[in-house]
């Protein structure tokens, strides 16, 4: 009897913990935060690729930093006397086989990785030529006289990219997200200087349609 | 004793004995039957015992499951209160973090305001070059922390666009006056007069925001008034746009500079020729991608190009978006990408392709001026060489998929911008020194894009120093030196800086 109530007060702790956590958990984040992995998509391909070779990794070599490659990071690291963090920092790079390249000159590298995860954040479903669209509506905004004068200044403009407010900002940029934020840093524009860009169907501003219409892809109407 | 007493007597105790004898078969039978009544009986007490002990079971599990229940409910009511009462405490810390950071960039707006005042005050009542061209740095740097302080603030709707293009505008014009000076030139009286109004203007913000600080000193709080709303747009953005009285519209600036109108608003030079059809454009996109498989219409562009749209489908199954322009009906952008992992084909073969697309383009001369390769796709800048000058201002972007050797990128659209027919002569034979350290590779005549709107003929000169390649142009007429460029290898790519 004494041993079935212990059982069911063992059990009721548990679910308790259980609903108290979650609660707390759900409660205080709501939206997945993924960590920001600072390695080009070369350097990825390239950490996939040797531990591939040696047997950690089984996924493809596709240049993104996904739970397998972490996963297969973190094997490697354990068997190498390496912080197990699922990281490369400079020491599990070094023990890899390459070495990550000073910070000095990288400032075009974070322009390209915040403009990738705004793309994908904002037009993930969209195709390839939608997503370059929006990563130059980004740019043409750097660009204005309306707005903020540098790429994290107009992604972090308050209001302005609901994926900012809701937090999918965070998500990790697939390489499509990837080869779209790039054509668009390297001049690419099919929206011809757009500063603005909605879906109609969800839009709710009755300022924004006032704008002049550009072109419309996908889901995306762009406008002046 | 007589014969028959006895036997009478012996009948008589026989039928005493009889008499005994049944009374004991019916003592024994109700005695059997008591024990039997006794049996019943104690199974039925034991029945009932059972059936109250049963009972007192159910009732003790039932005050068991209750008072289970009752725990459950209660720790996680006091779970989710204390999840509850923890996110409270944190969205309340957040809050306040959140708020002192708008109100720093509130009170750094109200002061750099302040100080580009003072300063164009001074400006209008100085006449010595040195000092202007300190008080107007001055003043750009105050306007261009503005426009951040302005950008960090929870503002939406297109007031704050205004505010955002007056202190941008602010910056640049003052920027601009700033080079003028430098170069031996002196403000105008228009530039005066323009000066003059942006003071006003800068004052009217000034008393303005003034009020908003007497009420932010009442307690008034940026995030919660961003947390109302107020028709379309949040109480706070309305209360700000108040800075700017709204009946007063911000000056306008008329400079060639950084956020000038004249920049934003730079006129199509390349476009000419008939207005095609549709079937026009198909015929293009087929002459030019010889292996297409499928063309659908994408709908049309009517911004500064105005272009049919189209989706197509390669015979190597990849998706191409091509626009074409409806006046003169030339391809001016592709986009697509290739995901693959194979490579066929190398940077030297690759930069054969792009060439080759962009005379399919009519694009007749051209070189290679940037190239670089990731992720199997290269891209090629290439400069239209016209004579011997390389033509920087009209500059075409391919890329090519190193897989098939398809072209899957095009960009003509600074081509089309800015190709125009130009007079290209009058280059003299400069002599220019380079700085010590520095080796020549080579030397060339170019027609350099140099800040706004100005294409001037330049000898550059490639040249290396400790393994870092340097490009110097000089002014092929003058040989002033015009600008410097250097050649940062990023993390994933080469860039000019």
């Amino acid at each position: 009897m004494k041993k079935r109530i212990f059982a069911l007060i063992s059990v009721l702790v548990f679910i308790i913990a259980g609903v108290g956590v979650t609660t707390i958990t759900f409660l205080t984040y709501p939206t997945e935060t993924v960590a920001a992995v600072s390695l080009s998509t070369s350097e990825i391909r390239l950490v996939q690729q040797r531990l591939k070779n040696w047997g950690y990794y089984t996924g493809s070599v596709d240049g993104i930093y996904g739970s397998k490659t972490r996963s297969a990071v973190r094997k490697f690291q354990q068997n190498n006397g390496l912080q197990v963090d699922g990281i490369v920092g400079t020491q599990t790079a070094a023990a890899i086989g390459f070495f990550i390249k000073s910070d000095d000159n990288s400032s075009s590298s974070n322009d390209l990785y915040l403009l990738a995860k705004c793309v994908y954040a904002e037009a993930r479903g969209e195709s390839y030529v939608g997503q370059v669209a929006v990563a130059a509506v980004i740019l043409n905004r750097v660009e204005s006289e309306k707005f903020p004068n540098t790429i994290a200044g107009v992604i972090y403009q308050p209001y302005a990219f609901t994926a900012v407010s809701d937090g999918q900002i965070n998500l990790e940029p697939d390489q499509t997200a990837y080869n779209a934020a790039r054509d668009a840093l390297n001049g690419w524009d099919p929206t011809y200087g757009s500063l603005y860009y909605y879906n109609p169907a969800t839009a709710t501003s009755s300022w924004i349609w006032s704008r002049k219409t550009v072109v419309t892809i996908g889901k995306h109407v762009f406008a002046i | 004793m007589s014969e028959n007493e006895k036997g009478q007597n012996f009948s008589a105790k026989t039928q005493k004995n009889a008499n005994l004898n049944a009374r004991n078969e019916n003592f024994r039978a109700d005695t059997e039957e008591v024990r039997k009544e006794n049996r019943q009986q104690r199974r039925n007490r034991e029945r009932a015992e059972r059936k109250t002990r049963m009972k007192m079971k159910k009732y003790k599990s039932a005050v068991i499951g209750l008072t289970v229940a009752v725990s459950i409910l209660a720790v996680t009511t006091l779970g989710l209160g204390v999840a509850y009462g923890i996110t409270q405490s944190q969205a309340n810390t957040y809050g306040t973090q959140l708020e002192s950071v708008y109100e720093q960039n509130y009170y750094d707006l109200v002061d750099n305001v302040n100080n580009a005042d003072m300063e164009i005050s001074k400006l209008v009542n100085s006449n010595d070059t040195t000092y202007q061209k300190k008080l107007l740095l001055e003043i750009a740097d105050a306007a261009k922390s503005m426009q951040n302080n302005i950008s960090m603030l929870p503002l939406s709707g297109e007031n704050v666009l205004d505010s955002v293009r007056f202190v941008n505008q602010l910056s640049g014009y003052t920027q601009t006056l700033e080079e003028k000076v430098a170069n031996g030139g002196t403000l105008s009286s228009d530039d005066i007069s323009t000066l003059n109004e942006l003071h006003d203007m800068l004052i009217t913000m000034k008393q303005n925001l003034n009020r908003m600080s007497e009420n932010m000193r009442d307690g008034y709080s940026i995030l919660l008034s961003s947390n109302e709303t107020n028709g379309d747009f949040n109480t706070f953005t309305v209360d700000f746009n108040q800075i700017k009285s709204n009946d007063v519209d911000y000056p306008t600036m008329i400079y060639d500079g950084p956020f000038s109108d004249s920049v934003v608003n730079s006129e199509i030079k390349g476009v000419s020729g008939k207005v095609v059809s549709k079937e026009d454009a198909v015929k293009e996109i087929e002459e030019v991608f010889k292996d297409v498989s499928t063309i659908k219409f994408e709908g049309e562009t009517n911004g500064k190009f105005e272009t049919y749209n189209y989706s197509l489908m390669t015979s190597d199954s990849q998706d191409l978006y091509v626009q074409v322009l409806k006046t003169g009906g030339d391809i001016i952008t592709v986009s697509g990408q290739n995901l693959s992992d194979v490579k066929n084909i190398d940077m030297e073969n690759g930069a054969k392709i792009a060439l080759e697309f962009a005379k399919r383009n009519g694009i007749e001369k051209a070189e290679v001026v940037w190239q670089e390769e990731l992720n199997n796709q290269a891209y090629f800048n290439l400069a239209p060489v016209i004579g011997d000058v390389i033509i920087y201002p009209e500059l075409v972007k391919v890329k090519v998929d190193m897989e098939h050797g398809n072209v899957i990128g095009y960009d003509a659209i600074t081509y089309f911008t800015n190709h125009t027919s130009r007079n290209l002569s009058g280059a003299n034979d400069i002599s220019v020194t380079l700085p010590t350290g520095f080796t020549l590779k080579e030397k060339r005549l170019v027609l350099a894009p140099l800040d706004y709107n100005r294409e001037v003929l330049c000898y550059e000169y490639r040249a290396e120093k400790e393994g870092i390649t340097y490009y110097f142009y000089f002014n092929a007429k003058t040989g002033k030196e015009e600008n410097i460029l250097k050649v940062v290898e990023t993390s994933d790519s080469s860039k000019l800086m």
